[in-house]
């Protein structure tokens, strides 16, 4: 298997409220061929950063990258020309966000804005019949059940659903290699979730094309993912396929997350007032300007020893392709 | 008519509610139609029971849970509320009986009041629905009761919103809820703006104060995994019916209408077969 896209020992920092707050510490993932990995995390953990910085989509005013690279195919992606990197930003790889609704523009029609990408994209410029017959049917890969009338509608006129679909239409008009889905069924009803997720795993096989899905969600990246990277506090703690991930969870937060989920359930209890408690993880994130010592999650963990305080663990391969970062893994 | 038949320990019983609401063309503003928000729905909670209204977007059960507070009046049907008519019930009263935790912890607590302040209010307004009064010291007390029931700190009575994290604004909205010793609390939405891992903990909370305190809860919801750990009952609605009905065991493990079917067969599984 081939790796398109490799972060290596990305450092991002951010600007807020006139403190610099440490965004991404020294994070590294690799993108596999063909290939769907997820990037599970909760609030403040970094994954929708890690998702901006690699297309370099963090401006100026809000933060910078401190270091590391980002390299597709081998090529270094953050100290490309600015002509060079537009080429790649939405051509070779696209994104797709959580609220199609404000990645829309809501002045003008779908298909003009499908239209807008297309010949961004392209060398030529496209007769207007051309353009038409190319949004129709990308408007088809995306299983629009009207793509005529879709293509003529505004945005505020279709459901989340069918804004989703356009966003993905035009997230893979240009053809990309690489799609990265920042949260993208989050803010739709779980049946239409179902749906969209179904259409990305469809198209992703069909295209051929490179993933990097992010979520909260633990039922999605069962669902649709290969492998799966877990952060926390601005860092991966866990990486590993996810059969490896579900079955054996090395890292302690990997492990309290999936026991604290509703849907886990191994003994369903049924009888009228007697529920079982989940196991929670205790305390809550940390906030990112003011991390603890050594292992992030120490103060949670409910395996803490002494060593875990004054340094912090460096991911290690605990099995062959799982790693975990933590000195009691394994 | 009211409360004939009704077994003793129903607590709320919403009867062949409806809520319409008008739709107005042109210049003269002609009603032309009627969104039918909740179309005919009608329900039983138990004292002690967690009662769920679930369904995607659109299908009214956020109406519902503002008819049952009375924030907006029904078009037709009614609603009681142990055996009383709720549009009969004065509004302190209704509100002493049925309290509401919200969605977002950011915004449903005011950013210029104090904790103290914020569940203090509750505190105090609970006697004047009585007509008694209570003293600021045994305010305070109370006050750091509720918030130790809820598990946090009693020494935040000074501090302000924007100082906790979203897990614990949603405790604080708990304990707001509990001041007015409620029998029924709406929970709309109650975790789902929370990280993963702080879900459990106010899940676990929830039903410890129904274990505890007694209350029933109606818990408006779209994540069917929290749907089905916390609740007793549910209901499935859908273009502002209800569409099945019955204890969670059964709809869950053998649902009857398409609708739930599919609304089942549609959540992602967190979980791997082991061939895979």
């Amino acid at each position: 298997m081939e790796r398109i896209l490799e972060v290596r020992n990305l450092s991002v920092e951010f600007y807020k409220g006139g403190k610099i707050v440490p965004a991404l510490r020294n994070v590294s993932i690799t993108l596999n061929e063909n290939e769907v990995l997820g990037i599970v995390g909760e609030s403040g953990c970094g994954k929708s950063t890690l998702a901006l910085s690699i297309l370099k989509l963090i401006s100026e005013r809000e933060g910078k990258v401190v270091s590391g690279e980002v390299l597709f195919k081998g090529e270094e992606l953050l100290s490309l020309s600015k002509e060079k990197l537009l080429q790649v930003r939405g051509g070779r790889i696209s994104i797709i966000f959580q609220d199609p609704f404000t990645s829309l523009n809501p002045v003008f029609r779908v298909g003009t804005q499908i239209a807008e990408s297309l010949s961004l994209h392209r060398k030529e410029n496209l007769p207007a019949q051309q353009l038409e017959k190319e949004i129709i049917e990308l408007l088809q890969l995306v299983k629009m059940p009207k793509p005529k009338d879709t293509m003529l509608s505004y945005p505020h006129q279709l459901s989340g659903g069918m804004q989703q679909r356009v966003m993905i239409a035009i997230a893979l008009s240009p053809n990309p290699e690489i799609l990265i889905a920042d949260e993208p069924t989050t803010a739709l009803d779980v049946t239409i979730q179902k749906e969209i997720l179904g259409l990305l795993t469809e198209l992703q096989k069909k295209l051929g094309l490179s993933v990097v899905l992010i979520t909260h969600d633990f039922g999605i990246v069962a669902e649709t993912c290969q492998r799966i990277s877990v952060m926390y506090a601005g860092n991966i703690v866990e990486e590993a396929s996810t059969s490896e991930v579900f079955h054996n969870p090395l890292h302690p937060y990997t492990r309290g997350l999936l026991e604290s989920l509703p849907s886990r359930e191994e003994s369903p209890d049924f009888s009228q007032g007697e529920k079982r408690r989940l196991k929670a993880i205790s305390g809550q994130v940390p906030d990112p300007s003011n991390l603890p010592s050594g292992c992030k999650f120490h103060p949670r963990c409910p395996i803490v020893i002494e060593q875990c305080k004054p340094e912090e663990p460096r991911l290690r391969e605990v099995i062959r392709n799982h790693w975990a970062r933590c000195i009691r893994a394994g | 008519m009211e409360g004939k038949g009704q077994a003793n320990d129903v607590i709320l019983r919403a009867e062949n509610l409806k809520k319409y609401f008008p739709v107005e063309r042109g210049v003269f503003r002609r009603v032309v139609d009627y969104i039918r928000a909740v179309d005919g729905i009608s329900f039983e909670i138990r004292k002690r029971e967690i009662f769920a209204l679930v369904g995607e977007s659109g299908c009214g059960k956020t109406t519902t849970a503002k008819l049952i507070m009375r924030l907006l009046e029904a078009t037709d049907g009614k609603i009681f509320l142990n055996g009383k008519d709720i549009s009969l019930l004065e509004r302190r009263e209704l509100a002493r009986r049925i309290q509401i935790i919200f969605q977002d912890p950011f915004a449903s607590l005011n950013p210029r009041l104090t904790i103290g302040t914020i569940v203090g209010e509750a505190v105090r307004h609970k006697p004047e629905a009585t007509g008694k009064r209570v003293r600021s010291k045994e305010m305070k007390e109370k006050t750091k009761e509720l918030l130790n029931r809820v598990g946090l700190p009693v020494n935040i009575l000074n501090e302000y919103p924007h100082q906790f994290s979203g897990g614990q604004r949603q405790r604080i909205g708990i304990a707001r809820a509990l001041a007015m010793e409620p029998e029924l609390i709406v929970a709309d939405e109650p975790v789902s703006s929370l990280d993963i891992s702080v879900q459990a903990q106010i899940l676990n909370l929830l039903l410890d104060l129904r274990d505890s305190l007694g209350l029933s809860y109606i818990l408006i919801a779209h994540d069917l995994n929290v749907v089905r750990f916390l609740s007793d009952k549910v209901a499935v609605m859908y273009q502002g019916k209800i569409v099945e009905t019955g204890s969670v065991k059964m709809v869950y493990h053998n649902p009857h209408h398409s609708y739930t079917k599919r609304l089942l067969e549609a959540i992602p599984k967190a979980e791997i077969g082991i061939s895979e």
